[in-house]
């Protein structure tokens, strides 16, 4: 009983501080400005976290946290209604509920559909974010037992994989991972004060800032790429709702898909790597090989919006539970999410639920905030939403630049924060045109001087011997099973250029 | 450049040259240590050496995919016109905020940006020019109190 009463507690901490005037305002916000995001196709919830990162940095710790959870969650919560209603994928993670939303908005069915997709992704959200405060707090007092070699071992596995899973080729990940860490080692040397790689510039000395790298990444490189692409203004279809509410028996029929959904999700969630799409498509992929009548698949059938929302919602919220828990980011986004942290100086890891109970208890219950008001913000005010699809993008290119350039300039004062973001907008842009992932390198960046901090004190307690991270048991296990993935990959990799040759 | 390997192939190639540069860099002006107390170098190096095996194995893989003709024709569309005046509105804020402060770096970006695609329009300019000052203004020096100079004059 003791689980549940410190359970209790730590809900009724959390809900003190989530409600808080100022709390309740920042997460209103990041879900408003999450339901944008994820509307405007080409807008992702990188682009809108990277550009709100500077404003973080101005803020209480747990109140950023809660603004940039909000758009993350928000994002997807407002990209089904893009998919549904004109067919174009807000994000990613949204991209399957086209295949049977857009059917739907054409037979006239549109307000059902999102009515459906909003309570899908309340009750996957909600699901997620049970998962996350029954097992994180777990998860955490288990890793608290964790040395410098696990933590080693832990972040190789978690970079590894996400940096096969994200979409493309492993070797094009790993470089990518491998060049972020890179750009991590600049500055000075936390062990002997050495300044690396600075070319004796007193800016660098502080090592390269997130901000500038995150913004020239995700913000200038995704503008100068889409300039040109959309042309003029999108032209909205005749949307018809027609009723709102579902028949019974749809209703009743979208129950199982729901659950399943929120399970597919709530794994995927808290894989490193694979996150809120992949949930998605595998939620959709299930659904549609269960089903009796799988030919309604692309047709407007209800299962296959219903089952991707929730899976989605559901990967939202479970991502936060190895962030949260142990430390390690799954995605980018989340290396994000640690990265406010990290510039608030606090230290991510096992010792942070214990330690920082407010924010971690406040930010969970802030979820349950945001969902209630994604809820509010999108089934009656669906239509204003919409009208924002119609702004020409050119419109957008100056402001969104505007706040980029005022974002790295105001965390400093000095123009060569600026200049910074201009070099990463140049080498995301460059990046793009050679078909290397972007995420990769951010997750690497975050995670690397934590890397490098664990595997020197690591070396240094076993005296030089780097068979440690195979001695300790939890680390070779932990490695063994990265080696293993490997492997996998590689033979699949094989086979299917096998089957290439073949076919 | 129209080819997918061909691109990979110089992707590698940038990578591996990223690597080496880095073992180079970190070996020319940082101590190494030993292995039971490193010095700020060995770190760099160990990371600048696998870069540069990464980078070696995406050149070796697209050669042989190059080499068995497997993939397929993608253009990459390079928007010259987006790169440069994007690039010169952030230089233009960047030289611009520090002397003459906020409004006249953001009218600087704002008419760059116009110019980078063929379908700006002046009307719209001039509203955000008068308008973005405005927003800015009100978010973050009243809303989020950040000390900045709107208008400076240095003469």
């Amino acid at each position: 009983m003791d689980y549940f009463a410190s359970l209790w507690g730590n809900i009724v901490l959390g809900f003190g501080t989530a409600s808080s005037l100022s709390n309740l305002m920042y997460c209103l916000i990041g879900v408003g400005m999450g339901t944008v995001v994820g509307i405007v196709p080409g807008l992702g919830s990188m682009a809108a976290i990277s550009l709100l990162l500077p404003i973080t940095f101005h803020i209480d710790p747990t109140s950023a946290l809660i603004m940039l959870a909000g758009i993350w969650y928000g994002t997807t919560f407002g990209g089904s209604t893009a998919s549904i209603l004109l067919n174009l994928p807000g994000t990613a993670s949204n991209a399957v509920t086209c295949l049977d939303g857009y059917p739907m908005t054409k037979q006239g069915r549109g307000a059902v559909a999102l009515f459906m997709t909003t309570i899908a992704s309340f009750f996957g959200g909600s699901i997620g974010i049970v998962l996350l405060m029954l097992l994180s707090p777990v998860i955490a007092g288990y890793a608290l037992n964790f040395g410098s070699t696990e933590y080693f071992a832990l972040m190789v596995m978690g970079l590894v994989v996400a940096s096969s899973v994200s979409g493309g080729s492993f070797l094009k990940g790993m470089a990518m991972v491998l060049v972020g860490i890179a750009f991590g080692t600049v500055g000075l040397d936390i062990y002997t004060g050495a300044a690396r790689f600075t070319g004796g510039s007193f800016h660098l000395a502080d090592g390269i800032k997130l901000i500038a790298l995150a913004m020239g990444l995700f913000g200038v490189a995704e503008i100068v790429s889409s300039i040109g692409l959309v042309r003029g203004r999108t032209k909205l279809p005749p949307v018809t709702m027609g009723a709102m509410l579902p028949t019974k028996d749809e209703a009743r029929a979208s129950v199982g898909p729901l659950l399943r959904g929120a399970g597919i999700g709530s794994f995927f969630g808290t894989l490193p790597g694979t996150g809120p799409s992949i949930a998605a498509f595998m939620a959709y992929a299930v659904e549609k090989a269960r089903s009796r009548t799988p030919e309604r698949f692309g047709n407007g059938a209800m299962e296959g919006i219903v089952a991707p929302e929730s899976a989605n919602n559901a990967a939202d919220q479970t991502a936060f539970i190895p962030t949260l828990s142990l430390g390690i980011p799954g995605s980018a986004t989340m290396a994000l999410m640690l990265g406010a942290l990290i510039m608030h100086g606090i230290t991510p890891g096992p010792q942070l639920i214990v330690r920082e109970p407010g924010l971690f208890w406040g930010l969970v219950m802030s979820f349950w905030i945001g969902n209630l008001l994604l809820l509010i913000l999108n089934i009656p005010l669906i239509g204003v939403f919409v009208k924002i699809l119609a702004v020409p993008y050119n419109i957008l290119v100056p402001i969104v630049l505007t706040f980029i350039c005022i974002g790295a300039y105001s965390v400093g004062q000095v123009a060569t924060d600026v200049y910074m973001v201009l070099f990463f907008g140049l080498l995301g842009y460059g990046m793009r045109l050679l078909a290397l992932p972007a995420a990769p390198l951010l997750l690497g960046f975050v995670l690397g001087p934590l890397m490098e901090e664990h595997f020197r004190r690591s070396m240094l307690i076993a005296r030089g011997d780097a068979m440690t991270f195979l001695e300790r048991p939890i680390s070779a296990t932990i490695l063994a099973v990265t080696v293993a993935y490997l492997l996998w990959m590689a033979v699949a990799a094989l086979r299917r250029r096998g089957q290439e040759a073949t076919a | 450049m129209n080819r997918q390997e061909t691109r990979d192939a110089f992707g590698g190639a940038l990578i591996m040259l990223f690597g080496a540069g880095m073992v180079i860099w970190a070996y020319q002006t940082l101590p190494m240590g030993s292995p039971r107390r490193m010095g700020p170098g060995m770190f760099p190096a160990g990371v600048g050496v696998l870069i540069a095996l990464t980078g070696l194995g995406i050149l070796g893989q697209s050669l042989w995919q190059r080499a068995r003709q497997v993939a397929v024709d993608t253009k990459p569309d390079v928007n010259l016109r987006a790169l440069i005046f994007i690039s010169a509105a952030l230089l233009a804020f960047g030289l611009m905020v520090g002397p003459f402060g906020m409004i006249p770096a953001i009218i600087a970006l704002v008419c760059l940006c116009a110019l980078s695609d063929r379908d700006g329009s002046p009307a719209a300019t001039l509203v955000l020019c008068l308008t973005l000052p405005v927003a800015v203004y009100l978010i973050f020096k009243l809303g989020l109190g950040l000390p900045m100079a709107m208008i400076r004059w240095p003469f």
